[in-house]
């Protein structure tokens, strides 16, 4: 697809017509699909619900217990879907823009670890200051706090991968390198706390570990989009600056980017992104990685045109994922980490083959 | 003026010129020339505020390079490195679109103003017609001639190229020197180029610098530089140097290498 998009010679009726189907047809079929997923979403689980019966409580009407399905069960959990499948997916167009490296993820680069080892030392606090019971239930950790704490443990373990891979400078391979073993370190640490310190409530932490849209609601999507927004906003003033890191550091630092401090803060924004969304469902790994390089395939080299198709690749990963995990083991549930990561780690050791 | 005082350069541990002062004026075309691994490309990246000086400053207009801010010196200096790498699929227009980013504001929407430079930039090298084209498509002289365009979109007064023609056919190679020449002539542009090519140093350059392991051999005009002594001292080279009948443009006619065979 890639050489057919980018080969074309200019000013041909053939080049008109690539031009015309990236920008119009393509993002048009992609909303097509993604209202299919969408739709399936809400018709398909452990109760085929009729497209009639769904229409009907969507608008407010129909029976109760499809009311409750879809009101209740199955729109919010498709909604936190789609806010995290944004999440992963600008967070991973951002990454592997900033650090040329189509390897790069949030999960790679251990910003998904850091997240998941503050979130689970929190509910270990909480756990121990309870005594015993769920903190969710007994007040002390409110579910409103996970993004934040979660933040931080992202964003410190950015900071930190930043540091370790600081030598006069940072080159994307070996910030790439640096995150794989603080990944791995941290995610040692999680399975360490979970085994020396938690008690209780482990089961939840281990399904929030798989990184999962169970029981997903309302209450949890109200507290993803404040995140969401935050960090929208952010993102239009950033766009420039990451799009030139794309040449390369010299030339970049030539046009005038203060290339150093724009990684790092990009970094930062990235794990704002992953980070944040790991904190209502868990790390969910790979999806950025897919996603942004397909969108880099799709949409070329421009950062600002991939950022317009990565997250809509993202909203249709990540529901067509947990559609799939809903799915296949009715009545029981494959998490939706575990579906992105199986169909994350082939992905990523084609992307590793192809690099030779 | 471009002016190094006492730089000493190097990456950690390894000095690479362990002293150097140099002066360059404004508007004119330097030649640095000099054997592999001499230290041009590190005195370049010095010279563009890339390499932070170990000991030493770089200064610009009396200021030291890495004093002042990146986005005002991206509108007074730009470089193009021996080699610069482009994400895969981006066309020559995009990439000398990046060219405006020192002179936009937050939000990197191109005016204009910008728009009629990136035009021109894409003229002047020979592109025109090129726009759509992928940089990956492109034959070698006219991708230099793309990151060229890019360079000169960003309007700064002083280029500093680190060998631009290296990798280049002949034809491609004089373009490149032809097109720097006029931009010289006709805009008062500072030209500061690495040339392997001594004739071509001669022929377009006003300056001369020849360099010998990170010191600085001889500065000066073509004619006073491109002696037989120095072209056997620093590259190690026999050569006839030929009458320039009053140009100051002298070339030279290698014979043999100053060691000879080793067999």
């Amino acid at each position: 697809m890639r050489a057919m998009l980018v080969s074309a010679r200019p000013s041909t009726p053939r080049q008109a017509r690539t031009l015309a189907f990236q920008r119009w047809c393509w993002p048009a079929a992609l909303l097509l699909m993604l209202v299919l997923a969408a739709v399936s979403n809400l018709l398909f689980g452990a109760a085929t619900l009729s497209p009639q019966r769904v229409w009907l409580a969507l608008t407010g009407s129909g029976d109760a217990v499809a009311q409750d399905i879809v009101w209740n069960l199955r729109l919010p959990r498709l909604l936190v879907g789609a806010l995290i499948g944004l999440h992963f997916a600008i967070a991973g167009s951002l990454l592997q823009a900033v650090m040329r490296n189509p390897l790069a993820d949030a999960g790679i680069l251990g910003i998904n670890s850091g997240a998941s080892l503050a979130a689970v030392l929190a509910f270990a606090v909480a756990e121990r200051l309870t005594g015993d019971g769920n903190p969710y239930l007994s007040g002390v950790l409110d579910l409103r706090w996970l993004p934040l704490v979660a933040c931080g443990g992202g964003m410190v373990a950015a900071a930190l991968v930043y540091r370790l891979s600081w030598n006069g400078g940072v080159t994307p391979v070996r910030l790439v390198l640096c995150g794989i073993a603080v990944a791995s370190i941290l995610g040692a640490l999680v399975t360490g706390v979970l085994a020396g310190w938690a008690q209780v409530n482990t089961e939840t932490v281990l399904v929030w570990l798989a990184g999962s849209l169970f029981g997903r609601d309302w209450e949890h999507l109200l507290t993803l989009l404040p995140w969401t927004l935050a960090a929208l906003a952010l993102l239009p003033a950033l766009l420039a600056g990451a799009n030139l890191l794309q040449l390369g550091d010299e030339v970049a630092a030539i046009l005038g980017l203060r290339v150093e401090l724009w990684r790092f803060g990009l970094l930062l924004v990235a794990a704002l992104f992953a980070a944040s969304a790991v904190g209502v469902v868990g790390p969910v790994g790979f999806v950025g990685l897919i996603v942004a390089h397909i969108a880099r395939l799709t949409a070329g080299p421009d950062l600002r045109q991939q950022l317009l198709l990565s997250p809509m690749y993202g909203v249709l990963l990540v529901t067509a994922s947990d559609l799939l995990g809903r799915l296949l083991l009715i009545p029981a549930e494959i998490p939706i980490g575990v579906v992105t990561s199986l169909l994350g780690v082939p992905f990523f050791i084609y992307l590793l083959a192809r690099k030779r | 003026m471009l002016s190094a005082q006492e730089l000493r350069l190097g990456y950690g541990d390894k000095v690479i010129v362990p002293q150097l002062s140099l002066d360059l004026e404004m508007s004119r075309i330097h030649c640095l020339i000099g054997p592999n691994g001499c230290g041009k490309s590190t005195l370049l990246r010095a010279l563009a505020g890339l390499l932070r000086p170990q000991q030493g400053r770089v200064l610009l207009d009396g200021r030291a390079v890495d004093r002042w801010r990146r986005r005002e010196l991206a509108q007074r200096l730009s470089m193009l490195p021996q080699h610069p790498s482009a994400p895969e699929g981006l066309t020559v227009e995009q990439l000398v679109r990046y060219g405006r980013f020192p002179h936009q504001r937050l939000f990197g929407q191109l005016g204009e103003q910008d728009r009629k430079v990136v035009r021109w930039a894409i003229r002047v090298t020979g592109l025109a017609g090129y726009e759509a084209r992928p940089l990956a498509a492109l034959s070698g002289g006219e991708r230099q001639r793309a990151w060229i365009a890019l360079s000169l979109a960003q309007q700064a007064s002083i280029l500093i190229l680190d060998e631009p023609t290296t990798y280049l056919d002949l034809g491609h190679q004089l373009e490149v020197l032809e097109l720097l020449e006029a931009l010289n002539r006709e805009q008062g542009l500072t030209v500061i180029m690495s040339l392997h090519d001594l004739n071509q140093a001669a022929r377009y350059g006003h300056h001369l610098v020849a360099m010998r392991s990170g010191r600085l051999e001889r500065a000066g005009a073509p004619g006073e530089v491109l002696t037989e002594t120095l072209l056997a001292e620093v590259f190690r080279v026999r050569a006839r140097v030929l009458d320039d009948a009053g140009t100051g443009k002298p070339q030279f006619m290698p014979l043999s290498s100053v060691t000879g065979p080793l067999l």
